[in-house]
């Protein structure tokens, strides 16, 4: 005897399921949500437009990197655009951009962390050394770091210290950098006294900081004869004078020296090339393509430590890579990453992959299918990650392969972090690179990861997004934001066999901006897996829901 | 279907006999001003006379026009209140040779009164009828004249005809449009709508995309009832 059935696709929080069948996905999830956000219970909505934060910036092309470091007192918007050949900084905190900065043609490949008041700027080629971004009489102005630090590629912040890795010569390593100031202070000599190894000595009119162990690297600069790097052999008791391992030269007191960078003694080195670090709840996580490491303890080596004191050490890896630094994005107690297989939330003790699911209700397919297969890192090829308001959004900018067979594509998902649920997003949202920041509001900024957009050199801001009215339907380059959801299979608690649907009631809200009378287009498929053509059904389209 | 307008840009001009003299007259025109136009206006030279009442001569008895600092003003130079652009405003001139005045309300506020004012009421003109400034446009609504104030009776017209065959004549750049500053739509309501489904083997999907820009988009639930035509679970 046939019986009625009554489903209700009224719980969306699953969003996006991919990795099961449509008939098998569970209650509450989707096969398709573009443009809708699912954090709200109960109901899915539209987002609304993003908007942009910068003008466009003259002369560049695109913006290939995003900072909003929050310098004490005078958090800024800092963008990082490229003419193709040259890098440059611009500060885009207001709708007047700062005078740009040059960055060498630095490419900027992980998201810039900030110490206190330096924003720090890796070269991703391993062609020079870190640079700095600070503040000087509050204009944005781009700098050498100073202390000698190495030629890396990547940078976190972590037990104090800044931490470089991966140079050309170096692809493995891992630096560790002085522990007082990532640019310790320079002291002003006196006196020296020339002598052979061991025999000479600098003496400076301030005490010199704690930090000057006996094995200590430190450079003299601006001297008679004395410029170089020496090993501090002896510190005097009061702090006064240093006996260095090396010569002095010259008897003449002037100059200045410092603490610089222990390239030779303070590095640890892992087992493959590295790809990112992050830093968490005192772990140091060291990414490699398809692994990553962990360095606990808070003493690296070098510097004149004994080796005694030192307890930094590699633990066991694990195989959760990193493709891309720009995807490496912390948020609360999390670091999250992307690699060929999925979207991973690590603490430093364990992981767990956000696309795969142990009960399958993920998006493992979509990503590994849709968005990262043929994904070879290159220029314009990019994995980006940004949090914002419990959203994770994830880009991947994907260059044509022709050995995989897969079009250049700009894909974005969003999870909502508190269930896990992903959903797509348009065109509108997807980014090189991502910023957040907190002070003196909350909100996230990206550069479009689209270089041949018109638009391409203007930064924008997410926040609206969430707060869809009629003043942002469009994103901020027209293009109308016109979400899609497509249903897992209907009525499957009636069987798999021939039914009969009829009676179908869709309960919506659908309010025009103005006179743009915008309409729902319904349409159905049938089968198991959608198989046939999506067809309309009679009352399509349906109209908007304004009086 | 959309409202239509009267546009009057470049010298356009509407002229309308009103057939005989009138001692008193009430003009109502709600009228609403290009921005631009205003900004231009308001930055130096003023507008022209964009309302007027003549006598059978065309000598103006009284007329509302913007100032050059962006008031109303009178056929007499009289100005007070700002005028605003982008919006519909009601201006209302009130011709009375009984007591010698003219005078201008804008949205039912006497803002201008000029005298003496002794020119009797015979010819309706709406348009911006000087070419001299660009840009100069601005948008009539509906207009009516007559004895009292309100009335319609010596002439009225809303611009639903979609022409102007009801003037007596017209000039240069004037037309009928579509409303340019409509109303916002009213706050949309949820609704639950009847959606017919297919007859089908094994199973359904349903895609909903929207067409066309929204404020919001909301969705709560898709209901359907489903009967099994194959319990025992198909051929």
């Amino acid at each position: 005897m046939a019986k009625d059935i009554l489903t209700i696709e009224g719980s969306f929080a699953r969003g996006i399921v991919r990795d099961v069948p449509r008939h098998a996905e569970p209650q509450g999830g989707s096969y398709d949500l573009l443009d809708y956000l699912v954090d709200r219970p109960g109901m899915i909505y539209k987002r609304g437009g993003a908007k942009y934060q910068s003008v466009a910036l003259s002369g560049e092309n695109d913006l290939i990197g995003m900072a909003a470091p929050e310098f004490p007192g005078d958090a800024r918007v800092i963008a990082f655009a490229s003419d193709g050949s040259n890098t440059t900084a611009y500060d885009i905190t207001t709708d007047t951009p700062g005078t740009g900065q040059d960055c060498e043609s630095a490419l900027i490949l992980e998201n810039p962390p900030l110490y206190v008041d330096r924003l720090i700027i890796c070269d991703g080629r391993g062609t020079n050394p870190p640079k700095k971004g600070y503040l000087d009489s509050g204009t944005f102005v781009v700098a050498d770091l100073t202390a000698g630090p190495p030629s890396a590629k990547y940078s976190c912040l972590h037990a104090g210290r800044l931490v470089l890795a991966n140079s050309n010569d170096h692809p493995q390593r891992v630096w560790f950098g002085p522990a007082l100031d990532i640019e310790p202070p320079r002291f002003t000599i006196t006196a020296a006294s020339a002598g052979a190894a061991l025999a000479g000595s600098f003496t400076v009119a301030t005490p010199l900081t704690s930090d000057f162990l006996a094995g200590a690297p430190f450079t003299v600069a601006n001297s008679t004869g004395n410029d170089g790097t020496y090993t501090a052999a002896s510190v005097s008791e009061d702090l006064l004078t240093i006996v260095p391992v090396e010569a002095v030269a010259d008897g003449t007191g002037d100059g200045d020296l410092g603490l610089c960078w222990d390239t030779f003694n303070g590095y640890l080195d892992v087992d493959e090339e590295i790809t990112g670090l992050a830093s968490t709840q005192g772990v140091l996580l060291v990414f490699s393509r398809g692994q990553s490491q962990r360095v606990l303890g808070d003493i690296p080596p070098g510097y004149g430590v004994p080796s005694s004191e030192v307890n930094m050490a590699l633990q066991p890896s694990v195989h959760v890579g990193c493709i891309d630094a720009r995807s490496l994005v912390k948020d609360e107690s999390w670091v999250y990453v992307a690699n060929e297989i999925g979207v991973y939330a690590m603490n430093g003790a364990g992981q767990q992959s956000l696309t795969t699911k142990d009960d399958s209700s993920g998006v493992g397919s979509l990503w590994t299918l849709d968005m990262i297969d043929g994904f070879a890192p290159a220029l314009g090829s990019v994995v980006a990650a940004g949090v914002f308001n419990s959203h994770l959004f994830v880009t991947v900018s994907r260059r044509e392969n022709v050995e995989h067979d897969v079009t250049g594509q700009r894909n974005t998902i969003a999870c909502f972090l508190p269930t896990g649920a992903w959903v797509r997003m348009s065109g509108g949202v997807g980014a090189f690179m991502y910023a957040t920041r907190f002070a003196p509001f909350y909100e996230m900024y990206y550069a479009l990861n689209d270089e041949a957009a018109s638009d391409a050199n203007q930064a924008r801001r997410i926040n609206d997004i969430f707060r869809p009215t009629s003043d942002n339907p469009s994103d901020p380059d027209g293009v109308d934001i016109e979400p899609l959801w497509e249903t897992r299979t209907l009525g499957m608690a009636a069987g798999i066999g021939m039914k009969h649907y009829d009676l179908g009631h869709l309960t919506y809200l659908l309010s025009d901006a103005a006179a743009d009378d915008p309409t729902f287009v319904v349409t159905e498929s049938v089968g198991l897996e959608a198989g046939g053509a999506f067809v309309a059904v009679t009352e399509s389209p349906l109209p908007d829901t304004n009086p | 279907m959309a409202n239509k307008v009267l546009r009057s840009s470049l010298g356009g001009l509407a002229d309308k006999d009103l057939g005989s003299d009138h001692a008193e007259s009430w003009t109502t025109a709600i009228i609403a001003l290009d921005p631009a136009s205003l900004a231009s206006w308001a930055s130096g030279p003023g507008s022209p006379g964009l309302v007027a009442m003549l006598d059978a001569s065309f000598f103006t008895a009284e007329w509302a026009q913007i100032s050059t600092s962006g008031l109303w003003q009178g056929a007499g130079l009289t100005t007070d209140g700002a005028a605003s652009g982008g919006v519909w405003v009601t201006v209302e001139i009130h011709c009375d040779t009984g007591d010698s005045s003219g005078k201008i309300y804008i949205d039912g506020t006497l803002v201008i009164t000029e005298s003496p004012m002794t020119t009797a009421s015979r010819r309706l003109e709406v348009g911006a009828g000087y070419t001299g400034q660009d840009p100069c446009l601005f948008y009539v609504d509906e207009v009516w004249v007559g004895p009292t104030r309100g009335s319609g009776a010596y002439f009225h017209d809303d611009f639903s005809s979609g022409n102007l065959d009801a003037w007596s004549f017209t000039a240069d750049d004037i037309t009928v449009v579509d409303d340019p500053f409509p109303p916002p739509p009213s706050p949309a309501t949820i609704v639950r709508r009847r959606i017919t489904l297919a007859r089908a083997n094994q199973g359904l999907t349903v895609r909903v995309q929207q067409q066309g820009s929204s404020a919001a988009t909301e969705i709560y639930a898709l209901e359907t009832i489903v009967r099994s035509l194959d319990p025992g679970g198909g051929p």
